[in-house]
């Protein structure tokens, strides 16, 4: 007949076996999320995983990823710049950088002007950069509106007034002229649609959705929660493997003696 | 935590604008620069410039100021991810200054200091379109290194291109 303490001892060492165990399954799925995604992080630029986009439409709809529902832009002979926040096309062409409003677009001497608050890009009508002109370049600072004069000369015009630029777009005189202005439009129906699914389309980078697995963030903050559970799992299964491991070890060494 | 305080601290110092590129522009003409010019990137400059900055130059036109034999330059290049701004004098052929106006990566910004830029005093282009002098590099600052000297060539480069006036400024 076994001692009622020792009995007591050997069910509790059990019942730690027996959580070890189940334990160890169910944090087997988490580590392997954990491993795969953060293997795949560790080798960010190599899988080019922050230029691949991803293109399903299930998958983006599932991770709520919607377009801007409205969109301005302005028209100067033939072409347009729509801006879908945070991004700008010029015709079909993706203009580079992010942006948050645009105050107009002109067709000056076979070039495109297009200015922000507080920048002016000068493009080759195929939306090819030829200048970027800001503040520190002396460039009027808080656009609300260019236009062109008579004389086809390019004009801003600011909270302190309006200035023309000379003939290279580079200096800048305080003036009062008489000028065409850059209307804003909203784009028509096929041309939104078409921008809003375009704009899906590189909003999430195979990168960000991998780091967002790996924190848990794709649910939101419950999710970081279930990752926080599987850390504490992941520290209860060594402490616990230690604790077996040694005490396996302690009864050996006490038999061979 | 200390080292984790000190690494946050060098990233957020690292950021800086240390000159206004206009303030430069009129520093290095005494406060009476010349109006600015342009030098188009034309099918014969736009190769070499590629060459100097391993990839195509961002933009179709340069602007500079130049008076004399002198010219100023105001230049962009990635670092690593972010664009650093650097003014560039040249005289006669020769770099008289550099300077990190605008540094906005999160490291590296030792190269804004002149221990560093003084090694382009007096340098100038060969034939290969290479620096005829030394620059050390710094450690941990590898990239901003390479952008600071591919842009003291294409300074160079651009300012041998250029009919340089001599108006007074």
């Amino acid at each position: 007949m076994t001692h009622p303490s020792r009995h007591k001892r050997k069910k509790k060492w059990h019942s730690l076996y027996i959580w070890h165990r189940y334990v160890g399954l169910l944090a087997a799925l988490l580590t392997l999320l954990l491993a795969v995604t953060g293997l795949a992080l560790n080798h960010y630029t190599a899988l080019g995983l922050g230029k691949r986009h991803i293109q399903n439409e299930w998958l983006l709809d599932k991770l709520n990823i919607t377009a801007p529902a409205t969109a301005n832009g302005f028209r100067s002979h033939g072409h347009q710049a729509v801006l879908l926040e945070p991004w700008l096309w010029l015709d079909n062409k993706q203009i580079a950088g992010e942006y948050s409003k645009i105050t107009g677009l002109v067709s000056l001497d076979g070039m495109l002007i297009l200015s922000t608050p507080g920048e002016l890009q000068i493009l080759t009508m195929q939306g090819e950069l030829i200048d970027r002109l800001r503040s520190q370049d002396g460039l009027p600072n808080a656009i609300r509106r260019i236009g062109r004069t008579e004389s086809g000369r390019l004009v801003i015009e600011n909270p302190l007034g309006q200035f023309q630029a000379d003939q290279d777009i580079l200096n800048w005189t305080s003036l009062n002229v008489d000028a065409s202005w850059s209307r804003a439009f909203a784009p028509d129906a096929t041309t939104l649609i078409q921008l809003q699914l375009r704009w899906r389309h590189q909003s999430l980078s195979w990168g960000r959705l991998i780091l967002k697995l790996h924190s848990g963030r794709i649910l939101g903050d419950k999710g970081v929660l279930i990752m926080d559970g599987a850390a504490i799992l992941l520290l209860f299964l060594s402490v616990s493997g230690f604790w077996i491991w040694l005490r396996v070890r302690l009864r050996k060494n006490k038999k061979t003696r | 935590m200390v080292a984790l305080l000190l690494s946050v601290g060098n990233t957020v110092f690292a950021r800086g604008v240390y000159q206004d590129p206009v303030a430069f522009v009129q520093e290095a003409f005494d406060g009476k620069p010349p109006a600015a010019r342009i030098l188009w990137l034309t099918s014969d400059i736009r190769p070499v410039a590629e060459k100097i900055l391993s990839h195509k130059p961002t933009t179709r036109r340069v602007r500079y100021w130049a008076s004399r034999q002198r010219s100023v330059w105001i230049l962009d290049e990635i670092g690593k991810d972010q664009p650093i701004t650097v003014g560039i004098i040249i005289n006669q052929g020769k770099l008289e200054k550099i300077k990190i106006l605008v540094f906005r990566e999160s490291r590296g910004d030792e190269v804004r200091y002149p221990s560093f830029t003084d090694q382009f005093t007096r340098a100038s282009l060969t034939d290969e379109y290479q620096l005829d002098q030394t620059v050390d590099g710094i450690s941990g600052a590898t990239l901003s290194v390479r952008a600071v000297k591919k842009l003291s060539r294409l300074a160079l480069y651009y300012h041998n291109k250029i009919t340089v006036s001599h108006d007074s400024p």
